[in-house]
């Protein structure tokens, strides 16, 4: 089996912060690996490494036996790979159907191949109806349906998806669900990031869990379920506790009083005799 | 180089553009295509005319008007890049790299792309077009020794592209944290307002020194004056003879030259033409020989300037040209030529390397090192993190914190900043060309006017804030609906944000004119006074515009994001509008005025009184439509919603 992704002593620092700390990642092909950790955590920085979108302090990266930050290899990589950004870099003056063009025409692709898995795409990702809606008008999942589109279209070797399933409605996350299954199937790699536990759990084949920068955690989903662990248990085991963390509220301790009490001292509200 | 890629993304910028018009409204889309039509009228116009230019003018003139010629035609191409650059910054939808480094395209293609999209700018389809035709007239009448203005011009052309390519890409690699885009945004507007007065304040400079008492010139007797001035006209010109590389020594120059304008401003204003005999083309012509006097006197300074600025670089070098003879016809325009490439030279290698680092990844978009840094000491609050705690004086504690909530936005928003102080910069170079221009001839009675004038035009950086309060608001605005609190609170609570600011300005305005054109202690109070009634009055009108015609502002800058025939309307009508309500503000100076003019001088300070009278009244007149607002603004508050929230094209 050849790896799609590999990292050594993988480091990022922004002046004395280090948002990643020497990660070692490896990731098979064929791998459907979910990438976890809190807010903070250095998810997204990890994803911008491996994708040659931000160079890192220290360490190695290989994606696909290539290295992102040879200038040659990653316009190489850059069409193997397929890649939904954490800002998802899309146009807002551009229609769905526009924007995928575009993305097909940069990676070269033929003008019928680019219209006919448009309309694939745009069918399964239920943005076909849209075609005169500016992708500013769109709401968040939209957004994230065209940019999850976008990067499927080149028929990528790899996925790179940070948060993929973020505001995407239910319809929507099953098909997307499902159309990434089948394309791990095939023989494909998916890397996404999510908080989604039930997500991960379903979908994943390996999971690594970040915390504080560094890679606690790198294991197969398999050999958590022969432990009879669940995923949620095993990151809140990991990640879970912080030593004095407020975990409530003072005021919620107490029964709250009458109405009557509660507004003794409050505004009158909304004016009801103004003009 | 992939030609795909640049087709591609040349169809990119197209789709954008056409569809970015498809959006705007009807009314915007034809003043589109006027703007666009007239453009390109004047395009070819420009460049027609500048061939056709009629050159007997300039036969008269010293050789050194070439030189003031290039360089005002570069200072007109520069204020237009400018505005272009500034323009192009403040776009929500530039095509940084960062949209397509997750895709396959090559450095040199990102660079590529960048660079010629950077050809295609306002000021190169207007101006350039004047530029050659200028160019090729100015062959056609000097011959083929001309010829390689041409190079000049590319070399010229190729800077200008360079270094805007150099410059946009390190500042949008600046902008990309927000705050500081927003800094450099209004930094870069007030810069660029301040640059391009600079001309204009070295003229009122320039003109201040040969100025002339204009009473007493109409009663001098010509004649005399006439025949001294023809007979060291004269002479200067014998002189200036002597001299065939036309370089005569600069103090002699200067002694003569400031001896002929002493002169020169001797002359009568209503002298005729005949007795100048002007239609000749006599060298003795007084006033042509002053006119060329104060050409190469001025040629001094803009030779100067055009030395060390590179953009004056053509002017020099195409100066050079015209005369024509030496080694310093060839060497100058040759070392320009070079200059102007080498600086293209550098500043594309520079962007280049930029561009490098940004596809290795070695520069982050999302500059997290540019993150305040969280030490246990920065936690305490600032001065401006307790205005959001304040309970300020008059008001109740729900309108003190919308006035916290909208100061504190106001001190962190330097777009907000530029707008409030704007005002104050015009004033600035009005008082400045007064203090220039003899102001003590304005009279005494009339300076309060003068005053409120001052006031009333810093009280328009206000209304540009306070007539779309809620539009600046943004997603915010729908806290301030989903609180418990009375929308009239909510407007007296945003009226009393303005008001440091609005004081504030106001007294520095009024100051700079109280230096350039004191007017008496009385008048100067009363004035003051004055400030908090016009303040409540602009507020007033802020109000109604900001409930009738809300707009979208995009984040980090003033401009609306979608506006429309019928709010752009509205916006206007009540801003013309509010001169004619600022009228009252006249009553007390213009009866203090009558009763001195009338009645004499009664030593009391009616101005003063008169226009404490009026800001009680208007205070009054405010407590009473403000609460009225307040209902239309609960009547209208879902659109307003709506409309402050759309994220338009």
């Amino acid at each position: 089996m050849t790896i799609a992704i590999e990292t050594h002593g993988l480091t990022r620092q922004f002046g004395d912060q280090t948002a990643v700390d020497h990660v070692d990642l490896q990731v098979n092909t064929g791998t459907f690996y979910g990438f976890l950790g809190p807010n903070g955590a250095g998810k997204s920085t990890t994803i911008k490494m491996l994708t040659g979108l931000l160079a890192p302090t220290s360490g190695a990266v290989g994606i696909l036996g290539l290295n992102p930050f040879d200038t040659d290899q990653a316009i190489e990589i850059k069409r193997r790979i397929g890649v939904v950004p954490e800002n998802l870099s899309l146009f807002d003056n551009l229609t769905a159907r526009e924007y995928l063009t575009f993305v097909g025409r940069m990676f070269l692709l033929e003008k019928t191949v680019i219209q006919q898995r448009s309309d694939e795409l745009l069918a399964l990702m239920q943005l076909e109806n849209e075609h005169k809606k500016l992708t500013l008008e769109y709401s968040h999942g939209m957004k994230k349906k065209l940019a999850l589109a976008a990067a499927m279209l080149p028929n990528p070797d790899l996925l790179f998806l940070d948060e993929p399933f973020e505001g995407v409605d239910a319809v929507a996350s099953k098909v997307i669900r499902n159309t990434l299954a089948e394309f791990v199937s095939r023989g494909s790699t998916v890397f996404l990031t999510s908080h989604v536990m039930e997500v991960v759990e379903r979908l994943c084949t390996h999971v690594g869990i970040i915390s504080a920068g560094k890679l606690v955690q790198q294991t197969s989903l398999e050999i958590l379920k022969q432990n009879n662990q669940s995923l949620e248990s095993c990151f809140l085991e990991i990640v879970g506790k912080r030593e004095g963390a407020v975990e409530t509220l003072s005021w919620l301790d107490h029964k709250k009083s009458s109405p009557e009490d509660a507004n003794d001292d409050s505004q009158p509200g909304l004016e009801s005799s103004q003009p | 180089m992939n030609l795909t890629h640049l087709r591609t993304i040349t169809w990119l910028r197209w789709r954008i553009i056409a569809n970015q018009f498809r959006k705007i409204g009807r009314g915007h889309q034809i003043l589109s295509i006027f703007l666009v039509v007239v453009g390109f009228l004047a395009a070819i116009t420009m460049g027609v005319s500048g061939f056709a230019m009629p050159l007997p003018i300039l036969e008269k003139a010293p050789l050194s008007i070439y030189l003031l010629i290039w360089a005002g035609l570069s200072m007109v191409y520069f204020t237009a890049w400018a505005i272009g650059v500034l323009t192009d910054l403040q776009q929500k939808e530039p095509l940084t790299l960062d949209k397509f480094l997750h895709l396959p395209i090559s450095p040199t293609n990102a660079f590529i792309n960048n660079f010629l999209s950077s050809f295609l700018s306002f000021s190169t389809v207007l101006i350039f077009p004047a530029l050659l035709g200028f160019a090729g007239r100015m062959v056609a009448m000097f011959g083929m020794r001309m010829a390689p203005i041409f190079l000049l011009l590319f070399a010229f052309f190729l800077m200008i592209m360079a270094l805007t390519y150099q410059f946009r890409g390190w500042l949008g690699a600046l902008m990309l944290n927000k705050r500081r885009r927003r800094a450099i945004l209004s930094f870069a507007t007030i810069m660029f307002v301040i640059v391009v007065q600079i001309p204009n304040m070295i003229n009122m400079a320039y003109q201040s020194s040969t100025s002339t008492n204009l009473e007493e010139l109409a009663e001098t007797d010509s004649s005399p004056v006439l025949e001294e001035l023809r007979a060291s006209q004269e002479e200067f010109d014998k002189w200036l003879n002597q001299f065939s590389n036309g370089k005569p020594p600069s103090d002699e120059l200067d002694r003569r030259l400031e001896e002929l304008t002493r002169l020169t401003d001797r002359l009568p204003v209503n002298l005729t033409a005949t007795e100048l005999d002007l239609d000749s083309a006599s060298p003795t012509d007084p006033r042509q020989q002053r006119l060329n006097s104060q050409i190469i006197q001025l040629a001094e300074y803009v030779r100067l300037a055009c030395c060390i600025i590179p953009f004056g670089w053509l002017a020099i070098g195409i100066e050079y040209m015209v005369v024509g003879q030496g080694i310093h016809t060839v060497l100058i325009p040759s070392l320009c030529f070079v200059g102007m490439l080498g600086i293209s030279f550098f500043s594309l290698r520079r962007a280049y390397k930029s561009t490098l680092r940004l596809y290795r990844g070695e520069v982050a978009f999302n500059d997290n090192s540019t993150k305040a840094k969280q030490t246990p000491g920065s936690s305490r609050p600032t001065w401006i993190n307790r205005l959001s705690e304040k309970k300020f004086p008059l008001l109740n504690e729900q309108q003190s914190a919308v006035t916290g909530m909208t100061l504190i936005s106001l001190l962190r928003a330097p777009e907000a900043k530029m707008v409030l102080l704007s005002p104050l910069l015009v004033i600035l170079l009005i008082g400045g060309s007064f203090a220039f221009r003899n102001a003590e001839n304005i009279p005494v009675s009339l300076r309060v006017f003068g005053g409120l004038g001052a006031i009333s035009f810093t009280m328009l950086g206000i209304m540009n804030l306070t007539n779309n309060q809620f539009g600046y608001d943004r997603q915010g605005f729908r806290c301030l609906l989903l609180s418990p609190v009375k929308r009239v609170d909510i407007l007296i609570g945003k009226n009393a944000a303005y008001a440091p600011f609005a004081f504030a300005i106001g007294a520095i305005g009024l100051g700079l004119m109280q230096c350039f054109i004191p007017m008496p202690i009385d008048n100067f109070l009363a004035t003051l006074v004055q400030l908090g009634t016009i303040f409540l009055i602009t507020c007033l009108m802020g109000n109604l515009m900001s409930i009738k015609a809300p707009l979208a502002i995009s984040s980090g800058t003033m401009r609306p994001t979608n506006i429309n025939l019928s709010v752009a309307t509205i916006h206007i009508l009540l801003t013309l509008l509010l001169p004619i309500c600022l009228l009252p503000t006249l009553i007390p100076p213009g009866i203090d005025l009558l009763v001195n003019r009338f009645i004499g001088s009664t030593y009391v300070p009616i101005d003063l009184l008169l226009s404490l009278a009026l800001l009680i009244v208007t205070l009054v007149v405010y407590r009473f439509i403000v609460a009225r607002q307040a209902g239309l603004l609960r009547d209208r508050e879902s659109i307003i919603l709506e409309a402050v929230t759309h994220i338009g094209s």
